[in-house]
């Protein structure tokens, strides 16, 4: 990214949309000329004459496209969910760091997602698969609202097919419903792991992260320092420059938006979300 | 940088100098408005510059950063988007500018140039092009007002560089420190206006410098406890909920400090054909911190005042910019509606630690 | 070197300040056309201090909803069309109208956004050349009385008592200057069933159910040792509740005592636009011209500057569809000029040359600081339809207008209030906050458009503030969908817990006026000052969910 084209996005088409839970949407990207990324890494995306939204991106850096998974849930959004195939949208990045996994060769993977907080994860967790070998267990503890609100519950017979352990739970059942009810940290009873050789990675709320990482870290006994979550903040330049973003004296567009648990623990605006 | 030269340059001669730098390029100067106060404006005849002021109500920062700025445009050509990035870069000087607002300067260059993350590929290119552009000829304060604190904050009344000339009034003369290269060329095209400076206006320079500390008024901000106290963490939330109570969220001081340079993004115009532009925000508004659908970290007024001071007094922020986020200009003591502003914080914040009760309760981490 | 320049001509180059167009308080600040503006720093109100809404005002420079060109509807469409194809076919269809049906059946509303002049010249446009008395402007809504005073002096204060006036919000700058007066001793009383922002800074809060608050103030008056100066404030709520004539039992006892009332204005010319004519004048007040049209027997409307459809817009609508002609002057593309027949464009205050009077009856001048791009201004327009009437204006000069202003004294009657009742413990209380949400003005800047609209995000379906520690006992959380039943009806609206609705009082917002009162037996109005009111209702509350 030159310096010059800071702000200046790149416009692509959109290949494809694929509709996944109410209200949410999976837009199908080609990647521009060079364009690589790392899992975790997001982008500024613009819909001119609305504005510009930071997404973060729910494919691994193999697959051959971008996938944005999109929540319609506010001005911008809403207006890119009026979109159709062929219509061109801006995108600016990689932005952000990325998850640190090639230090986790051989260890076990534990993910732990809540509600959309799967699609950042997800671009991990392929990008894994696509290295199966490379590590050991990995397991997917996953946790929605309600049974309709569980995304991309298509990929799941994929996952398990390629090694991934997954366990789902949603807040209320409904009829059909027969798997575990409650929040996702009440997932963290029903797997055995061995903590010292094992990595978790965290998306979801914010007061969800919050559960999550204390849990892992002092009840199931993860080292802090593996404890690794992605945040969300309100961002508009995505590159460290409207002041939007922060938490304590961490940019999360730069310094993140993956920080270890130690990290972030004791910043100044974290210890209540919201 | 250790200053460059020492000049001398009449009053007279500074006038001519000036004159030819507005033929070639944008001349920024105090001006007298109609109610009397002095504000930075592009001036062609230099008879409009006033000399009666101590300072500005607002900094020369629109000039780096607009309040309004066009960053790109776009438009659907044949069925095509094109996007065209807009940066205007004049050529600039700012003459009249005071040490506070260049330290100013200094710290929001610090971190527009990406320098704060070690991120130069992440430079604003808007701002880095006018500030090349820049040039700063910088006029001590001989008399600070009664809202002046910059002894306190390390940016004033005299500095040590930052400006590319700085003048002191001798009198007749202006003495005149040269502090960059920018500066040493401009001496060097306008030579026939200057001269060397003599012993003993060097050393008038240096008496001037101690006279005017001892003319401070009754605002000390004490950073240094101030920022001891922010970086531990313990302060009550009682002192930022009585701070919170009074707030009246004008986003004032947020626009007028020469520290501050949060903007939010705009979208102007239709799918077919518009601009998007940034704009001055306040870390004080509600909405600064909200997300989209509703989720607010900041929701209480409280919170976005401790949020506030942590960027401007916490070791963690001196760590990654250099300084802290105050030069002690005095603007927010003027502009703040509820008088909650930076002197009356940290008189708050160090009452909390004096007081019994507030230190029963303090959140100790 | 012109080192000595001509003092006349430096004179004449100093930039001019212009004045605020939000609230009564008339800030006044220096605005320049590249987006950039600086609250004047020796003006005896700005003082270098602006409220989030003087900040933004920069943003109307640059707002996509400016109206640039004057609208003609065509086929049900509103299309571009010249200067004089507008106002020639608003003369014409004026003129018809006029004709056919007699003055009476055109009402004129003016603006507390257009100057003293803008409205002095509509006041005569009506009354001489439509020959109407329906003149009158929705921005009078909430307006009492005028009283001089003097924002400095109140920094001056000893002792300040706030009548169920939320400064912090409707007038920050007046807040600004009762904080200034606490820092210097002070004595804040804060007499109202909410617990606004200034509640938590009093030395005393009172905080009475609503329809004893009168009498509470009353009592709290006499007992009161007056020291030094004391002012009480008061403001729309007064009107509103229907408490304009009750409240001068407690203004005539603050008097005695010594005690100076001042009444807030909500809106930037109100005084001004109110004191040249806009305001009922034995006709029709500016709702009756709505629930006129409504029933066909008004035919035309001609608005300048006002937005009545961000008050009440299923009654303008209704209206709108029995009008035979709307005219909308407006520099901003508001709801009213997307439903209009012809729409001019019309100038910000810091475009044209003109006058306007704050909330302490401060004249102060407006100048053209960034000149207007318009062919005309609303002036040319009027004096040019006059014309096209068969009439001729003079055009406004000061002498003009300094001769036919004046103060506009209605004779107050008792509003009888709705009587308590056992059956039903709770008052419904209207809360004229978030008064600048969802309209044109708010919605014309970024920043505070932003900022104005989160309560409507957040919200979308309306809310119902109830106290916190009722919600606790009557185990409610945020979003509870509840059932407010009233001896006049009933509604359903979300919950939103806080501290600001005292106990046992419900309050819900000022731009859910027309949804609360449809459901509520319809509106009440103050017939002595011709508005709306909304008294205090006894309530109950019923779980949905």
């Amino acid at each position: 990214m030159k310096q010059e084209a800071l702000f200046l996005p790149t416009i692509v088409p959109i290949k494809e949309i694929r509709q996944e839970i109410p209200l949410v949407a999976t837009f199908r990207l080609p990647k521009p000329e060079g364009f690589t990324h790392k899992p975790g890494q997001f982008l500024e995306v613009s819909l001119f004459g609305k504005g510009e939204v930071p997404i973060s991106i729910s494919s691994p850096p193999s697959y051959e496209d971008i996938l944005l998974t999109i929540r319609n849930t506010g001005y911008v959004t809403s207006a890119i969910h009026t979109l159709k195939k062929e219509d061109k949208i801006g995108i600016r990045g990689p932005l952000g760091n990325s998850f640190p996994y090639e230090e986790y060769k051989g260890y076990d993977i534990l993910f732990v997602g809540g509600g959309i907080g799967l699609a950042p994860l997800r671009s991990l967790l392929w990008e894994m698969l696509y290295h199966r070998g490379d590590f050991g267990r990995i397991i997917l503890l996953y946790g929605a609202r309600t049974p309709s609100d569980l995304l991309y519950p298509w990929q799941y017979e994929e996952f398990e097919r390629k090694g991934v352990e997954v366990l789902l739970t949603v807040d209320r059942g409904d009829e059909k419903w027969t798997g575990n009810v409650g929040v996702v940290t009440t997932l963290f009873d029903k797997i055995k792991i061995e903590p010292e050789r094992t990595v978790a990675y965290v998306c979801g709320p914010g007061i969800m992260i919050k559960f999550a990482l204390r849990d892992l870290a002092e009840k199931v006994g993860i080292p802090a320092n593996n404890c690794i979550a992605t945040l969300e903040r309100h961002m508009k330049c995505g590159v460290g420059k409207c002041g939007h973003c922060v938490i304590g004296e961490k940019y999360v567009c730069i310094d993140g938006p993956v920080f270890r648990y130690p990290e972030i623990r004791m910043l100044e605006g974290y210890d209540d979300p919201w | 940088m250790p200053i460059l030269a020492y000049k001398k340059i009449s009053k007279e001669n500074l006038l001519k100098m000036l004159e030819e730098i507005a033929k070639e390029e944008e001349l920024i100067a105090p001006v007298e408005m109609y109610g009397g106060e002095a504000l930075f404006q592009p001036v062609k005849d230099v008879s409009d510059i006033t000399f009666n002021y101590v300072n500005t109500l607002f900094p020369p920062k629109q000039f780096l950063l607009p309040r309004f700025e066009k960053i790109l445009t776009y438009k659907k050509e044949d069925g095509e988007l094109k996007v065209e990035e807009v940066i205007e870069a004049p050529k600039r000087t700012i003459f009249g500018i005071r040490s506070c607002d260049v330290e100013g300067i200094r710290y929001s260059e610090y971190f527009y140039s990406g320098k704060m993350f070690g991120r130069e590929d992440l430079a604003d290119p808007h701002f880095m092009a006018r500030r090349n552009n820049l040039t700063l000829i910088s006029v001590s304060c001989q008399n600070p007002a009664p809202t002046c604190f910059c002894v306190c904050c390390d940016a004033g009344p005299f500095l040590e560089d930052g400006f590319d000339l700085q003048l002191t009034d001798l009198g007749e003369n202006w003495l005149c420190e040269v502090g960059s290269e920018k500066g040493m060329a401009l001496v060097e095209k306008f030579s026939s206006l200057f001269e060397d400076a003599k012993e003993e206006e060097i050393k008038r320079r240096k008496e001037l410098e101690d006279e005017v500390l001892g003319k401070f008024g009754p605002y000390p901000a004490f950073s240094g406890a101030t920022l001891r106290r922010v970086t531990e963490g313990n302060i009550p939330r009682q002192v930022w909920e009585s701070l919170g109570e009074r707030c009246i969220v004008c986003g004032g001081w947020q626009f007028l400090c020469p520290c501050c340079f949060c903007y939010t993004v705009v979208d102007i115009g239709d799918e077919n054909e518009g601009y998007r532009a940034r704009i001055w925000d306040s870390c004080h508004y509600e909405g600064y911190s909200r997300l989209a659908g509703g989720p607010n970290p900041r929701k209480s007024r409280d919170r976005r005042r401790e949020r506030c001071i942590f960027h401007k007094f916490s070791w963690q922020y001196v760590e990654r910019m250099g300084r802290h986020g105050c030069v002690g200009c005095g603007r927010c003591v003027i502009t703040c509606m509820g008088y909650v502003h930076m002197p009356q914080t940290v008189w708050e914040i160090r009452s909390a630690f004096r007081e019994e009760s507030y230190k029963k309760e303090a959140k100790v981490k | 070197m012109k080192a000595q320049a001509d003092i006349s001509n430096v004179e004449k180059r100093k930039k001019q300040p212009t004045i605020c167009t939000f609230c009564g308080c008339g800030c006044a600040f220096y605005l320049f056309p590249e987006g950039f503006l600086v609250p004047a720093q020796n003006h005896p109100i700005s003082r270098g201090k602006l409220c989030l809404r003087g900040w933004s005002y920069a943003d109307l420079l640059f707002t996509p909803n400016r109206l640039k060109t004057p609208l003609v509807r065509r086929n049900a469409k509103l299309e571009e069309t010249s200067w004089d194809g507008a106002i020639g076919i608003a003369g014409e269809k004026l003129k018809e109208i006029r004709d056919k049906y007699g003055g009476d059946a055109i009402g004129v509303l003016g603006s507390a956004r257009s100057s003293v002049e803008e409205n002095f010249t509509l006041y005569q446009f009506a009354s001489k050349v439509l020959g109407t008395k329906n003149i009158d402007s929705f921005y009078r809504l909430g307006f009492l009385r005028s009283e001089n005073f003097s924002f400095p002096d109140l920094e001056k204060a000893d002792q300040i008592i706030l009548l169920s006036c939320d400064i912090a919000e409707r007038h920050p700058q007046a807040a600004s200057f009762v904080i200034g007066a606490l820092s210097q001793g002070a004595f804040l009383y804060v007499i109202d069933s909410r617990l606004p922002q200034m509640g938590r800074l009093a030395s005393i809060h009172i905080q009475p159910p609503p329809m004893e608050l009168l009498k509470e103030a009353e009592n709290f008056i006499d007992n009161l040792e007056v020291r030094g100066n004391a002012y009480l404030l008061y403001s729309s709520e007064i009107t509103l509740y229907g408490w304009a004539y009750e409240v001068q039992n407690v203004l005539n006892k603050a008097v005695a005592k010594g005690i100076k009332p001042i009444f807030l204005c909500d809106y930037a010319n109100q005084r001004g636009m109110i004191e040249v004519g806009i305001h009922p004048q034995e006709r029709l007040s500016f709702y009756e011209m709505l629930e006129e049209a409504k029933k066909g027997n008004l035919k035309a409307l001609v608005i300048m500057a006002d937005n009545p459809p961000e008050r009440f817009p299923q009654l303008f609508r209704e209206a709108r569809e029995k009008l035979e002609f709307l005219l909308v002057i407006d520099p901003l593309r508001t709801d009213a000029v997307e439903l209009a027949d012809v729409a001019i464009p019309g100038t910000f205050f810091f475009e044209k040359e003109g006058t306007t009077v704050n909330a302490e009856g401060r004249r102060q001048a407006l100048h053209p600081t960034v000149p207007s791009t318009l062919e005309k201004n609303e002036i040319d327009v009027l004096l040019i339809l006059s014309e096209k009437l068969g009439s001729h204006l003079p055009f406004p000069s000061a002498e003009l207008v300094e001769m036919e202003r004046k103060e506009w004294k209605p004779e107050l009657e008792p509003v009888s209030p709705n009587p308590p009742n056992p059956d039903y413990p709770f008052t419904l209380l209207l809360d004229p906050s978030y008064i600048w949400s969802g309209t044109a003005m708010a919605n014309a800047t970024f920043i505070f458009k932003r900022e104005s609209s989160i309560i409507l995000s957040d919200f979308p379906d309306g809310f119902l503030n109830i106290n916190s520690e009722d919600a606790k006992e009557m185990k409610l959380r945020d979003r509870t969908i509840v059932k407010v039943e009233t001896p006049r009806g009933s509604i359903s609206l979300p919950v939103m817990t806080s501290l600001r609705a005292g106990r046992g009082v419900l309050l819900f917002p000022l731009y859910l006026w027309e949804k609360v009162v449809n459901e509520l037996g319809g509106a009440e109005i103050d017939q002595s000052l011709g508005m709306p009111i909304f008294k205090p209702l006894p309530a109950r509350i019923v779980k949905e969910e």
